[in-house]
């Protein structure tokens, strides 16, 4: 059609640019930040469940367990707390009311998740580790959908 | 939902070629779905120089403190004191709820057309 040619000549020609730009952060928002720090501490909960204390009486042993149980905590603490802080900045900022009318549960998904983060922090929980990345699969599911982008949900092990 | 803009008449071309119209490429999100990146608009100028914005007008600004940069917002809202507050459509994009309300001085015309 010709007014077709038309428009994509001058659409095509050298034009000034008008910016429809966003926030500093806004072009970054990624599920992925919360999903790495929930599989850190996946991954902490199962190293906890995997060690066996070293036998009575080796002090060198159970210095060594006793350090190794230690910084694995430490880590799946840090590291629920981290994935925690991620998910609730991507709700309370990335996240506005129009979502909440496409995603009615888009609350209690948040709610949800956020509450296995201080789970996973407490416990050593397999089941609750493995809760969380569920549950942060599904907040990566509605996130893309929201910017109409299909990515693949994918963890780093 | 937010009202669209129509892809450009005959009339908005001989507009433009006539100079009543200005072009611009449209860079960023922050106004999808109404106007995907790299559309290309169609803006009057004139468009409010006897009648005020409205809100639900889209409309090319000038930016509240980065003097090189047109934006393209809607008007959400004229608030008492006369000045515009200007959302983006995409719930995402920066607007007057970070960088405040606009002059109506700064508001350089109404988008009427996008070319695509």
């Amino acid at each position: 059609m010709l007014k077709e040619l038309i428009a994509n000549r001058i659409a095509n020609g050298p034009l000034e640019e008008v910016s429809a730009h966003c926030d500093g952060p806004c072009g970054v928002y990624d599920p992925a930040s919360a999903r790495i720090a929930a599989e850190a501490a996946l991954s902490m909960t199962k190293k906890l469940l995997a060690l066996t204390p070293p036998a009575m009486g080796d002090t060198q042993a159970m210095v060594a367990y006793l350090n190794t149980f230690s910084r694995y905590t430490t880590i799946k603490e840090q590291q629920a707390h981290l994935a925690k802080e991620e998910l609730l900045v991507l709700w309370t900022d990335y996240f506005k009311p129009v979502h909440l009318a496409a995603y009615p549960n888009l609350h209690e998904t948040f709610w949800k998740a956020a509450k296995l983060c201080s789970a996973v922090k407490v416990e050593v929980n397999l089941d609750h580790a493995n809760e969380l990345m569920a549950a942060i699969q599904e907040i990566h599911n509605i996130f893309w959908a929201t910017k109409s982008r299909d990515v693949t949900y994918y963890t780093a092990s | 939902m937010h009202e669209t803009i129509p892809k450009s008449s005959w009339r908005e071309i001989f507009a433009w070629r006539f100079g009543r119209r200005r072009a611009l490429r449209v860079e960023g999100e922050s106004m999808t779905p109404t106007l995907l990146p790299g559309a290309v608009i169609f803006f009057d100028p004139a468009a409010y120089d006897k009648l005020p914005p409205q809100v639900g007008d889209v409309v090319v600004s000038r930016h509240p403190f980065q003097a090189e940069v047109h934006i393209v917002k809607r008007v959400a809202e004229i608030r008492e004191d006369g000045r515009y507050m200007l959302h983006s459509d995409n719930p995402a994009g920066s607007d007057s709820r970070g960088f405040g309300s606009m002059p109506r001085g700064h508001i350089l015309g109404r988008v009427t057309s996008r070319l695509r």
